[in-house]
């Protein structure tokens, strides 16, 4: 017979904090069966960060704004509802309620083969929390949505905040996915991890960050910010007459997205110990499908614009001319893009020289080619065609493996041995059963390479 | 002999190509290797949220055959399945004759820069 054990909240701040909360939005309905780490629900939370008793206030990173918590299941059972517990309306999104451990907020009826540690809660506690592009696109109606420019993940468990390990995503879009796994909350990876950990990742919108984009985030002086700032207003002020709006949020976040540097950042962590901070990352993962053959580079100033041309064909023409006018398409060798490789390497360990890169290599079988002659495609080949551009990325990382210690998640043999026409069915984007195997072999990489919150 | 160059089929979710340039003329000689047209697929899908999967190709000769018929221009929406133009293995083979195949083609994934 099961038993009937109460869903108590966790301790998960400092004595010298208080949390508000809204109701728990439940994930798995009352009385439906959960397995151990399975995401039972969610709640929106706020720091009440009020200076009292003569405490000084907490300074507090603007991503904090979107925490939430969420309640990850580590045993098997059935949920229950606990009388008085039941919310909706604005209660399950505005942070009504007072953040009080020990308050039940369900039962669970735990099935009897399930493994219970006494004294330790049924469920582990993940934060997730993002940086809004601006506070208009904040959008906290479901766990971890809105408009982001960075979103993070992170459980300390049972150890130390201080020990957090952080592994940040800077790759093209196939990355994301695979990070925040099928609930987008990073559930997969946290769940495999050893220890405290954090999951970070920085989307591809509208900036692509290749090894070039990097090294200019990581070089640039406030000077060059300035610059890059100024050119991309007077972008909004020529074309003003014939853009729209949605132009100019194109411009904002590429200067947005150009002067800042991720690779440093440091990450505010909220744990049972209190605020603390984590970073910058132990590991980056980034996706060699970021370089590309042709750039755009600013005919004055010099720094490039790697963005998605999907998403320069959809700006208006205004942009576009202001575009064509102010940059120029440069070629971009493979031997050109092995030297920023060396060149982001250097600066991405000055600071940490064990710091671990993680690069996904190109899957170059996707496509249903059958080339018999090359006669009609021009030298060098590989900056004509993709499947040879991915071949030759591919060797230049095999090469830097071993020169540098890069780690290679081999997309292209996953992508081979799965079937490529099978896992990725439009010839860019893989199925889950792919994003599985390719997760499998960050974990795997991570351990080996001892990453903090990975090591076994 | 007839040989019919027929517009592949490149993914399974999207049909319809849209030809980006012909580069071959009727009643002209066409050659191994020689470029025949570059079209882009997933074109259905342009629309498609969050990257869509639109590639182009280039198209080239497999064949050492005559150009009888040209089907497309640039900008037209084709079909898989599709004939792009006809060919000949003689240059004035009938072209109401009953022998006929598929033309040999090969393709592959092209960058093309943006057109501004």
């Amino acid at each position: 017979m099961s038993e009937i054990a109460p869903l108590r909240l966790a301790q998960v701040c400092g004595p010298d904090l208080r949390l508000h909360r809204s109701a728990i939005r439940w994930q798995r309905g009352f009385g439906e069966h959960f397995n151990a780490g399975d995401l039972l629900g969610h709640c929106n939370v706020t720091l009440v960060n009020a200076a009292r008793n003569g405490q000084t206030r907490h300074r507090l990173e603007p991503d904090l704004a979107m925490l939430q918590i969420a309640l990850v299941a580590r045993v098997s059972g059935c949920l229950q509802e606990a009388p008085g517990t039941s919310a909706g309306g604005f209660a399950d999104f505005q942070e009504w309620f007072p953040w009080e451990s020990d308050t039940v907020v369900a039962n669970v009826a735990i099935d009897s083969d399930a493994h219970v540690t006494p004294g330790q809660p049924l469920y582990d506690t993940q934060f997730v929390t993002g940086r809004p592009i601006t506070s208009l696109a904040e959008n906290r109606t479901g766990l971890g949505t809105g408009w982001v420019n960075r979103k993070r993940a992170w459980r300390t468990g049972d150890g130390s905040a201080a020990d957090t390990g952080t592994v940040l995503g800077l790759g093209i879009c196939e990355l994301p996915f695979i990070l925040r796994g099928e609930q987008g909350s990073f559930e997969e990876m946290l769940e495999a991890a050893t220890g405290p950990v954090q999951l970070v990742d920085i989307p591809d919108i509208p900036i692509i960050h290749s090894a070039r984009t990097i090294i200019q985030q990581i070089e640039q002086t406030q000077s060059d910010r300035n610059a890059v700032e100024a050119e991309f207003k007077r972008a909004i002020g020529e074309s003003a007459a014939h853009s729209d709006p949605e132009d100019w949020i194109f411009a904002a976040t590429c200067v947005a997205e150009l002067n800042r540097d991720p690779t440093n950042e440091t990450y505010q962590i909220l744990s049972a110990d209190g605020l603390s901070t984590a970073g910058p990352a132990n590991a980056i993962i980034l996706s060699i499908n970021s370089e590309h053959s042709s750039r755009l580079r600013h005919r004055k100033l010099g720094f490039y614009l790697d963005c998605h041309t999907f998403r320069i064909s959809s700006l208006g023409p205004a942009m576009r001319n202001w575009l064509k006018a102010h940059f120029e398409w440069v070629p971009y060798s493979t031997d050109m893009i092995r030297r920023d490789y060396t060149e982001m390497m250097k600066l991405l360990r000055k600071a940490d020289p064990h710091r671990q890169i993680l690069v996904l290599n190109a899957a170059s079988t996707l496509r249903r080619e059958d080339v018999m002659s090359y006669a009609a495609f021009d030298a060098p080949l590989e900056n004509q065609l993709k499947s040879v551009q991915a071949r030759a990325l591919n060797s230049m990382l095999h090469d830097m493996a071993e020169e540098t210690g890069i780690a290679i998640v081999d997309c292209d043999a996953i992508a081979a041995r799965l079937g490529s026409s099978i896992c990725v069915p439009d010839a860019v984007h893989q199925n889950g059963e792919m994003q599985t195997a390719i997760r499998q072999e960050i974990l795997a990489i991570l351990a080996a390479r001892q990453v903090p919150g990975f090591c076994r | 002999m007839l040989l019919k160059l027929v517009i592949p089929a490149i993914l399974d979710q999207a049909d319809t190509v849209q030809i980006e340039s012909i580069d071959i003329a009727e009643n002209t000689r066409l050659m191994p290797g020689a470029q025949i047209c570059e079209f882009t697929s997933g074109i259905d899908l342009a629309d498609m949220h969050d990257c869509p999967p639109t590639t182009t190709y280039r198209m080239t000769s497999s064949e050492n055959a005559w150009v009888r018929t040209v089907s497309a221009r640039p900008g037209d929406q084709l079909l898989s399945g599709d004939i792009l133009a006809v060919l000949s293995t003689g240059p004035d083979d009938p072209l109401d004759g009953q022998e006929e195949r598929r033309a040999r083609n090969t393709i592959a994934a092209i960058f093309k820069p943006v057109a501004w």
